[in-house]
């Protein structure tokens, strides 16, 4: 792999709480396990929480660079899981609906740290705002988080129309979080794969699923990052088959 | 032609310092003159680029720098793109609420435009109720998200009354191998225009490629019913059995159910 150029990808659902935070911090842990030098960037800025799921206070969030004049590089923080993180803001109504002017700021400001790095993730907030697209556009590789309601369903869907009708993006990889069985998953993700080949004319990339599971919400109230805390636990084992897909894209890029 | 002492470059101020006992010294009568008719002379200067009512550039202004932003694209490669704004309606609002109102509107539209646009981005007003940006540097995609939330922002423009005013945006692009100069540039961005008018105002249209922001549509119904069948099937297998059924399921498909 080219040391120069890392692979970036965001991590984007549509809907809210549906495990994209969750999923980010356990890819990146699972990466830098991998001994990969990983950075995660909360890119959330109306209502970031990546900071809280990892237990650290940072000095220095996104909101710092944009508003305060810090550098991008005083704000990464190096975690215990072994990446990088940079904390978006949280409850910053200016962050919240960023100027356009101020994503391409952000977005400036992010580039050149990333040579540094052999992934990026980019954890985008809900919705399909403005700012979420923009960093969507920013990754190369677009993760796509749903789970087994509908509303997840046709909210992910969208996000990848508007993202394939504005930008003319076609490849995106999707995880379905908290299924009963590796069987549901599959269904769920064939049923999106199927109505994304029929009305825009591509095929979805198969990550995997996560099984659902009582040790994720524990991690989460504890403040641990599942994949490192509890590795034996069923939906830490998912995240590791995730972690391999992902790092099959080093061979294709 | 006037041109101050300071005004010079270095190598000429000090050339004429050097000989400053043989140039004239103009009393103060008339260096008050000379500073008078500079400041009209820029005055004047401003009009004739700007437009009287909103202080935006004016169509001569418009077309100089569109030569100038064909011109850097033919050398860099780098595409630029405009897009022509016509409000929509605004004859309603001049005949209802009278001229008055119809030039602040217009004076508010321009704020908004300043407001939304970046700092390199020219905007012009173009006659009456007609508005044109050129977009230096800026390819389609972008340009396309630029007009898209000008819209918008134009559409939630206060009102007194009650009046559908709203702007439709025909957006073009320059790249490298667009044929054709500045007219052609203007022409496919007014038929974009034309397009947006003629269906059916308040909207954003695109001039040529890419196809694929062409047709921008929200998720269909039958997308949704496409996606649904996964739902009806886990329902079905997964909860029916063991447990009532998830609240916003249940909702959702309900909904679903209704509109079609």
């Amino acid at each position: 792999m080219d040391e120069q150029i890392p692979i970036i990808a965001s991590v984007a659902s549509g809907k809210g709480g549906v495990g994209k935070t969750f999923v980010t911090v356990n890819l990146a842990a699972l990466l830098a396990k991998k001994k990969k030098r990983v950075l995660a960037v909360d890119c959330d800025l109306g209502l970031a929480n990546m900071d809280i799921m990892l237990g650290l206070d940072p000095p220095l969030t996104l909101k710092d660079v944009v508003f305060g004049g810090a550098t991008i590089r005083d704000a990464i923080i190096p975690t215990k899981a072994g990446f990088d993180l940079i904390a978006g803001s949280s409850g910053v109504k200016e962050m919240a609906q960023p100027l356009y002017e101020k994503i391409q700021l952000i977005k400036d400001a992010l580039r050149p740290i990333f040579p540094s790095y052999d992934y990026v993730l980019l954890d985008t907030g809900a919705g399909i705002s403005e700012m979420v697209l923009q960093f969507n556009l920013l990754a190369y590789r677009n993760i796509i988080v749903l789970n087994r309601e509908l509303t997840s369903l046709t909210d992910a869907y969208a996000m990848i129309k508007v993202m394939y009708q504005i930008f003319a993006r076609d490849c995106f990889s999707v995880i379905v979080n908290s299924t009963a069985t590796e069987k549901e998953g599959r269904k769920i993700f064939s049923q999106i794969d199927t109505t994304c080949r029929k009305f825009l004319g591509f095929p979805l990339e198969y990550l995997g699923s996560i099984t659902s599971d009582q040790a994720v919400p524990r991690s989460i109230i504890r403040q641990e990052v599942l994949a490192i805390s509890t590795p034996q636990s069923l939906a830490s084992k998912d995240c590791d088959c995730i972690t391999q897909g992902v790092c099959s894209w080093e061979t294709s890029y | 032609m006037i041109t101050f002492v300071d005004e010079l470059p270095e190598p000429d101020r000090d050339a004429l310092l050097a000989r400053a006992h043989l140039v004239m010294v103009p009393d103060d009568d008339l260096l008050d003159k000379i500073v008078q008719l500079k400041k009209e002379n820029n005055h004047l200067r401003s009009l004739t680029l700007t437009d009287a009512l909103t202080g935006l550039y004016n169509t001569r202004f418009f077309t100089m720098q569109l030569e100038i932003e064909i011109a850097r694209t033919r050398r860099t490669g780098q595409p630029s793109s405009m897009m022509m704004i016509d409000l929509d309606n605004f004859k309603l609002l001049n005949d209802t609420m009278g001229h008055v109102h119809g030039n602040r509107f217009l004076l508010k539209t321009a704020s908004t435009l300043r407001e939304q646009l970046r700092p390199t981005d020219i905007v012009c007003r173009y006659g009456g109720d007609e508005f044109a940006v050129i977009m230096p540097a800026t390819d389609l995609f972008d340009a396309a998200r630029i007009a898209t939330r000008l819209q918008q922002a134009i559409a939630e423009i206060p009102l007194k009354k009650l009046l559908p005013i709203s702007a439709s945006i025909g957006v073009a692009e320059y790249s490298a191998e667009s044929k054709g100069g500045s007219d052609e540039f203007v022409h496919q961005a007014d038929m974009a225009l034309y397009k947006a008018k003629k269906n059916g105002k308040n909207q954003v249209f695109y001039a040529g490629k890419p196809e694929k922001t062409v047709e921008l549509d929200s998720v269909t119904q039958e997308e949704k019913w496409s996606l649904a069948r996964s739902s009806k099937w886990r329902l079905e297998q997964v909860f029916s059995a063991a447990q009532p059924h998830n609240g916003t399921d249940s909702s959702g498909r309900a909904g679903l159910k209704k509109r079609s």
